[in-house]
């Protein structure tokens, strides 16, 4: 039973026709070619496939595309705004870059966004607020001491880019 | 892959005017339990009916109200909601701390109280809170509404007795209130694997209503201990009227030892359950006198 479900993803309205119970994930990666969204686990354990669903992060391998409808869908991609250009970037990439917060790559775009939605509630961030955002997100690499450098770093950089 | 059959009605009305009655049905909120369900083929996709309950009006389901003598959590509250309600904090404090711990943010803002409950796991976080406070959920189904003791909602792990299509529209909490002095405290311990997304090897909710070690009031039960949630009935006479001290507290962690009965499986040993449970009760005991 296939279903015309429309949403917007990183601003764009888009239009899919798919099973509603397909995972969000799978209809971004195979359908909408979202690929930048990452298919880990596929039991909402792991993070990689976070992605903002309006304001709030949740795990697209377990989201039945049906429930998006009318929804506002921000992807990492949907973070910078011309993304050929290293000056397009978001804050939160400059400086996961500028601080190493990157080796394999499979777990930032999840980490990213958990990090984004913690900053636009509060740029003074505790570190234990820090740690609980990206709690859901599972890195192999790094042991997360970079990655919580760089969102520190960047709750700084915004708060004083706002003065 | 084969779906379910799936529906998305915006009202209780419309889900009994069109859930098909010759499937089975699973309502769909969050999902976090049930998508994994679905991929694990634990559903039979092509017999079974996905009814998605996240359009139903606010009012019918959702939201945290204080009445007279309850408090009322609509089904579809998710734990993000629970774990910042400033009224639950008042008099539910154990609960909020089980949803502060439920899972990762982003299971958090999807995973309701209503799906816990339906769930039916023995270790499901809100359920040794919700036995602490003799909650009731309410249960609907095409004729109306009636309420069920959280306790009696249970078959056994992962069943429960709620008949096919019946579905669980809130949960009535009956408000406890601390006499002059006294105060309202309540905590949650579990234990597991990774603090962000422990699923519990073993929980403990303790409820009560103290005035520095003296107890007035004092409810506790434990998860994942038992094939359902187990409401540890005879700590409350032990503590009740009496200043806590490390000789009843011994004695309340002998009948946690008496009363659980752990299993083994992939996630723990029943000997481990055993030696721990009483052990989360003393940490719950002395996180709600120290406060």
């Amino acid at each position: 039973m296939e279903k015309s479900i429309s949403f917007i993803l990183n601003g764009k309205k888009v239009l899919v026709s798919c099973n509603p119970l397909k995972t969000l994930l799978k209809t971004l990666r195979e359908d909408l070619h979202h690929i930048e969204v990452k298919s880990g686990c596929e039991q909402g354990e792991c993070g990689s496939c976070t992605v903002i669903i309006d304001g709030k992060i949740v795990n697209s391998c377990i989201f039945p595309v049906g429930q998006a409808a009318g929804k506002n869908i921000i992807t990492i991609a949907g973070l910078c705004k011309k993304p050929t250009l290293k000056g397009g970037l978001h804050p939160l990439q400059k400086i996961f870059i500028e601080e190493g917060a990157v080796q394999c790559g499979f777990c930032t775009p999840g980490m990213i966004l958990a990090a984004k939605v913690l900053l636009d509630r509060t740029l003074t961030p505790t570190d234990e607020e820090i740690r609980e955002a990206i709690s859901g997100n599972l890195c192999r690499c790094t042991g997360y001491s970079k990655i919580f450098n760089a969102v520190k770093k960047a709750s700084v950089f915004l708060r004083n880019e706002k003065k | 892959m084969i779906y379910p059959q799936y529906i998305q009605p915006v009202s209780l009305t419309e889900i009994f005017r069109k859930i098909p009655q010759d499937k089975k049905i699973y309502f769909l909120a969050g999902g976090t339990d049930l998508f994994n369900y679905l991929r694990d083929g634990l559903v039979d996709a092509e017999n079974s009916c996905f009814v998605d309950i996240t359009l139903l009006k606010y009012a019918e389901t959702n939201g945290i109200v204080e009445e007279t003598e309850n408090i009322k959590i609509g089904a579809l509250t998710t734990f993000s909601t629970l774990s910042e309600s400033k009224l639950l904090k008042q008099y539910c404090p154990d609960l909020v701390a089980a949803a502060k711990v439920l899972g990762t943010p982003q299971i958090a803002n999807r995973a309701t109280i209503g799906g816990n409950i339906a769930n039916a796991s023995p270790a499901g976080d809100a359920l040794p809170p919700l036995a602490a406070h003799f909650a009731k959920a309410e249960i609907t189904n095409s004729k109306g509404s009636r309420l069920i003791n959280i306790s009696d909602i249970f078959a056994g792990p992962k069943k429960t007795t709620l008949a096919n299509g019946e579905i669980i529209t809130a949960v009535i909490i009956p408000k406890i209130k601390a006499k002059s002095g006294f105060t309202v405290v309540g905590t949650f311990k579990k234990i597991g694997n990774r603090k962000s997304h422990i699923i519990a090897k073993a929980s403990v909710a303790v409820f009560a209503v103290v005035k520095n070690k003296s107890v007035d009031y004092i409810s506790v039960a434990l998860g994942a201990v038992g094939p359902k949630i187990i409401e540890a009935k005879n700590i409350s006479k032990i503590l009740t009227g009496k200043e806590i001290s490390p000789e009843l507290t011994e004695k309340c962690k002998d009948e946690i030892r008496k009363i659980v009965s752990p299993i083994d499986d992939f996630r723990s040993t029943a000997e481990y359950r055993l030696e721990i449970a009483p052990i989360l009760f003393q940490q719950a005991i002395n996180e709600i006198i120290n406060e």
